[in-house]
């Protein structure tokens, strides 16, 4: 991906060529798309949120900054695009003590796509507020401060709710089998 | 208690990255060998840390890129935000049963819709010489009147064209003057290969189609001409001469049609020289003209099947083609266990082997895709991976199995 096509192609959606647009949406659908399924963890709504970001994107080109790089700055719109749909979803599951552990396997003892599937459905009980930072730290790789500024909060925040999605992670994986004492 | 804090923790992350330094690893081996506790504790930390880096993501909808673009504004909807999300687009696409997809007769619309901009207004070619060079003249002497004998067209199939009386409803139909307003229309004037289209007598013959008209409606239809894989159809004999053909014109009167131009798989499949050739079939277009036949190209599955290499050769081949013309076999297709096995690997490479084609050829075994019980059998993973088997795909030649099935 070449940066300078990107403001090229932006520079000409500005001029009303829509196609421009379709070349960038394109050319960032899997990334956005990966991003918000990230955050969300279900493909419906993570092609709901990608749209989404799009559009936004596609409203605000004129705030767009060509001196930064075009990804990052859809890329922010996408994170908290998919964070405000996680948050409005409320489908988090707060943790619940009494909840009966599911399977007495220990961690080699599972195939890969149970343990895929038994961390998938404990990211998807995290709050989106603490999934959020947690997925973006582990798996997208970013610092504490560059999630701060795309999820719009302070790095000590990043710092803390990381601390905690990952306690409460533990915890969930380890009433559901993913690993025993 | 010992607990792994978060300094030992961002340790383990950045182990899990290959990233720790040897001061984390010293940090961490001081603070594991204190306790047998605590670094058990750090083992299952980065065993969940290293699960979320290999969770698997899902590939996007194919279709991302037509639903984003249908719901800009100013393109058929008012504000983005009251604009249907993207799931809710997909619906609506897939309730659309009229849907007549299919990847040739979409591409044949598409050149259609070109072949008729290509020709209106003149491009500024070789055809259009004399009106510019009398243009020229008249700059240059300015007192000169422009006559007659300035304008020269030297094409004279262009020539005809124009004086076509269908080419002038056509130029005069509000749909049409729209579809020239829009810039990927005139983004698609551009291209070589749409140029050289024009010169084929089946397209400028597509051009007296209504149904022509009616597609250049869609906006569907105007994307599709930005795109590449569209244009290069175009210069393909086999797609010009499918133009020819009343079965795909009709389709074109199907707004199925022109969505699925949206369609990336359709787009990609129009790639191939294979797909290309199938339209010139007989059967195939025949096919085409089938209810069930075009509501299976509206299915996503049946679409994703044909951007397979698989899937595209089958389709070359007159057995396959022959079993298309047959009913049991259509309506098989407007079955969605059908569909989703089509999009299934095992089963586009079951249809590549000769044996499997072979048995499709046979009446007996088409009546039994007709049955619901192998239909759902078709859904079953374990089915579809027993018909990558060469033993099953052998089987499938007995004329007693074959009988056994349909009594089954």
């Amino acid at each position: 991906m070449n940066d300078a096509e990107d403001v090229e192609l932006v520079r000409k959606c500005a001029a009303g060529n829509t196609l421009a647009f379709g070349e960038l949406v394109e050319r960032y659908t899997p990334q956005v798309f990966s991003a918000t399924y990230r955050i969300l963890w279900d493909r419906e709504e993570a092609a709901d949120a990608t749209q989404q970001a799009f559009l936004k994107a596609f409203e605000n080109l004129g705030s767009y900054d060509e001196r930064k790089r075009f990804f990052t700055w859809l890329y922010t719109i996408a994170v908290r695009t998919a964070l405000n749909a996680a948050r409005q979803r409320r489908d988090h599951e707060e943790l619940d003590e009494d909840e009966p552990s599911t399977g007495a396997l220990d961690h080699d003892g599972l195939e890969s796509n149970d343990r895929q599937r038994i961390i998938r459905t404990a990211l998807s009980r995290l709050p989106a507020d603490l999934r959020a930072p947690l997925v973006l730290f582990h798996y997208d790789d970013c610092s504490y401060r560059e999630i701060a500024e795309l999820v719009g909060t302070t790095e000590a925040r990043v710092r803390s709710r990381i601390f905690e999605a990952r306690k409460r992670m533990k915890k969930l994986l380890e009433r559901s089998g993913y690993e025993r004492d | 208690m010992n607990v792994i804090d978060h300094q030992l923790q961002d340790i383990l992350a950045r182990r899990v990255r290959g990233k720790a330094s040897a001061g984390d690893e010293r940090i961490l081996a001081a603070a594991l060998d204190s306790s047998p506790e605590l670094r058990k504790e750090a083992e299952t930390f980065e065993r969940i840390f290293r699960d979320i880096t290999t969770l698997h993501v899902p590939d996007p909808p194919s279709n991302m890129r037509a639903s984003v673009l249908s719901a800009l504004p100013g393109r058929g909807a008012k504000k983005y935000i009251v604009v249907p999300l993207y799931s809710h687009f997909k619906e609506a696409v897939m309730d659309r049963k009229k849907y007549a997809a299919l990847v040739g007769i979409a591409a044949v619309a598409v050149a259609v819709i070109i072949v008729i901009s290509q020709n209106y207004p003149p491009p500024a070619g070789e055809e259009s010489a004399g009106t510019i060079g009398g243009a020229k003249k008249a700059e240059k002497y300015r007192s000169e009147q422009m006559g007659s004998g300035d304008v020269v067209l030297k094409n004279e199939s262009f020539q005809r064209l124009l004086q076509d009386d269908e080419f002038q409803k056509l130029i005069g139909n509000p749909e049409f003057q729209n579809a020239l307003s829009n810039a990927a229309f005139w983004q698609a004037l551009a291209s070589a290969e749409l140029r050289e289209a024009l010169a084929s007598q089946a397209v400028r013959d597509a051009l007296s189609s209504a149904a022509v008209r009616d597609a250049l409606a869609g906006q569907a239809m105007r994307d599709a001409l930005a795109s590449q894989a569209v244009r290069d159809a175009l210069a393909s004999s086999a797609v010009r001469e499918a133009l020819s053909s009343a079965a795909l014109r009709d389709a074109l009167q199907s707004s199925a049609v022109r969505d699925a131009l949206s369609s990336a798989e359709l787009r990609s499949a129009l790639k191939n020289a294979e797909a290309r050739e199938a339209l010139k079939n007989a059967e195939v277009r025949e096919a085409l003209k089938n209810a069930e036949v075009r509501e299976a190209l509206s299915s996503a599955a049946v679409r994703e099947a044909l951007s397979s290499a698989a899937m595209r050769e089958a389709l070359s081949n007159a057995q396959v083609r022959e079993a298309l013309a047959s009913a049991e076999l259509r309506e098989a297709l407007k079955n969605a266990e059908v569909r989703e096995a089509l999009a299934n690997s095992s089963v586009r490479e079951a249809l590549a082997s000769a044996e499997v084609r072979e048995a499709l050829a046979n009446a007996e075994v088409r009546s039994m895709l007709a049955n619901s019980e192998m239909r759902q059998s078709l859904a079953n993973a374990e089915v579809r991976e027993a018909l990558s088997s060469a033993a099953l795909r052998d089987a499938l030649k007995n004329g007693e199995l074959q009988s056994s099935l349909r009594s089954e």
